[in-house]
């Protein structure tokens, strides 16, 4: 008996360790990029407060940059909006105006914290459900560059994948030219993504910008991704890698819009009836 | 000042600074020290075993809360808790290890801090950067993040250490 309890005392560490360490080998290995953005909005109900502050910090600091991107937003806007209402009076087409609904709503939201620093990076931002953020909503930068999308909304906030995560996919091509390919982040630098599935044949160039699709019910068409800098041809495969300078810079965003499709729903039930 | 509430203290000062400081640090997406690893490492050497083993895994679960990163702190820590009696005994040898200071700086020598500070540090950024990747197609990246952040982490560890232990307890 003395013998028995000698050799517990002596094991019993070991044993504990063993457990210890299985248990948190099974969570990490059931986890998923959704689990990861469940804990992150379970613990931003506690750090919500002191993340608020530190945004508010960063956010002070970073006006006079931010306030230059948004006027030069707005010029471009404006323009943008001359000229639509020059098209509609030409053609008189005020009376059908509305009649049209936008597929695509907007909102603003603003970033209370934003790891960089990871092979799967996550950005928190103060709207939640309550602000009618949900799921797959498209998050775009102040002045209209891909982001990221929510993965997980909790009352008042929600957790969005970022453009720099192992996980993010899209679909990009480039401005001139219909050949679309898959876009993701190879965690090699925070100014690049890269876009891969190019055929070889497609007329792409150094300097090209490269937008959204629309194949996707997450982003608007023409959303804005970044400008290619090296295009690498493999002998072995019949598509280019183009490495992309990002037109968002992840690291300093503050102010950030939410895009929401509001046919998404609809979308996503028609393709699951089909799979069913 | 009793030992608990020093290291109590300690435990909330490296939490702290690791999930406001270091883990909201935008310079670069290489950049991430793991500094709350100072508070195994700086427990007395007389700690039991199980004492250790339970505040790897109290500092782990923390950080994988406040961080949102599914048990990779708690893994990492876990293992480096149970292997700090082994990694001291064959670093400070065993008489100074049954000594049972605290495994800083000013009691068993800089130099030797510094090594014990290297391994525990490699091992702890070892696991947690190729887990917080979950593949290792990123290898050399990884490998990168485990140097430099070591390399980081190592120095304000150092740091840490020899705040927490003042010259009066030489």
């Amino acid at each position: 008996m003395n013998r028995l309890l000698l050799f517990i005392r002596k094991v019993y560490v070991g044993a504990i360790f063993i457990v210890l360490e299985l248990l948190s080998i099974l969570f990490y290995a059931n986890s998923s990029p959704y689990t990861q953005a469940k804990l992150l909005t379970a613990s931003n109900s506690v750090l919500s407060g002191v993340n608020g502050c530190f945004a508010s910090l960063h956010s002070y600091f970073g006006l006079s940059t931010e306030n230059e991107h948004l006027a030069a937003r707005v010029t471009a806007l404006e323009n943008e909006l001359a000229m639509c209402r020059s098209v509609v009076d030409e053609y008189e087409l005020n009376d059908g105006l509305d009649a049209v609904n936008s597929q695509f709503h907007y909102s603003l939201a603003r970033v209370v914290n934003n790891t960089v620093s990871r092979q799967r990076n996550f950005i928190t931002i103060n709207k939640g459900y309550a602000d009618n953020v949900h799921e797959d909503m498209a998050l775009l930068t102040a002045d209209g560059c891909m982001l990221g999308r929510v993965v997980v909304s909790d009352e008042h906030y929600s957790v969005c994948m970022s453009i720099l995560n192992v996980d993010f996919k899209a679909s990009g091509h480039p401005l001139n030219n219909k050949e679309f390919g898959s876009i993701g982040w190879d965690g090699s630098s925070q100014h690049h993504v890269v876009l891969s599935e190019i055929p070889k044949y497609a007329d792409i160039e150094i300097g090209d910008t490269v937008v959204s699709t629309s194949h996707s019910f997450v982003f608007p068409e023409g959303v804005k991704i970044g400008v290619v800098e090296q295009i690498t041809n493999n002998d072995n495969s019949p598509s280019s890698t183009i490495r992309l300078r990002l037109c968002a810079d992840v690291m300093s965003v503050d102010k950030v819009l939410l895009v929401e499709n509001v046919d998404a729903t609809i979308i996503k039930d028609l393709e699951n009836s089909v799979n069913q | 000042m009793h030992l608990g509430i020093r290291y109590t203290i300690l435990f909330l000062v490296v939490t702290l600074l690791q999930c406001l400081v270091f883990n909201q640090v935008q310079i670069s997406i290489w950049l991430n020290p793991l500094v709350y690893v100072a508070f195994v490492m700086l427990l007395p050497m007389r700690t039991a075993p199980i004492v250790v083993l339970l505040c790897g895994l109290l500092a782990g679960v923390s950080m994988d809360v406040v961080s949102g990163l599914a048990g990779v702190n708690t893994i990492a820590s876990l293992f480096t808790a149970y292997s700090r009696p082994l990694m001291l005994k064959l670093i400070v040898g065993k008489d100074v290890y049954a000594d049972g200071g605290v495994p800083a700086p000013r009691v068993i020598g800089l130099n030797k801090f510094v090594v014990y500070a290297t391994l525990f540090v490699l091992i702890q950024n070892l696991l947690y950067f190729s887990l917080e990747a979950m593949t290792l197609s990123y290898f050399y990246l990884i490998l990168l993040k485990v140097l430099l952040n070591g390399a980081i982490s190592v120095l304000l560890v150092t740091l840490i250490a020899s705040l927490f232990v003042p010259k009066s307890h030489n």
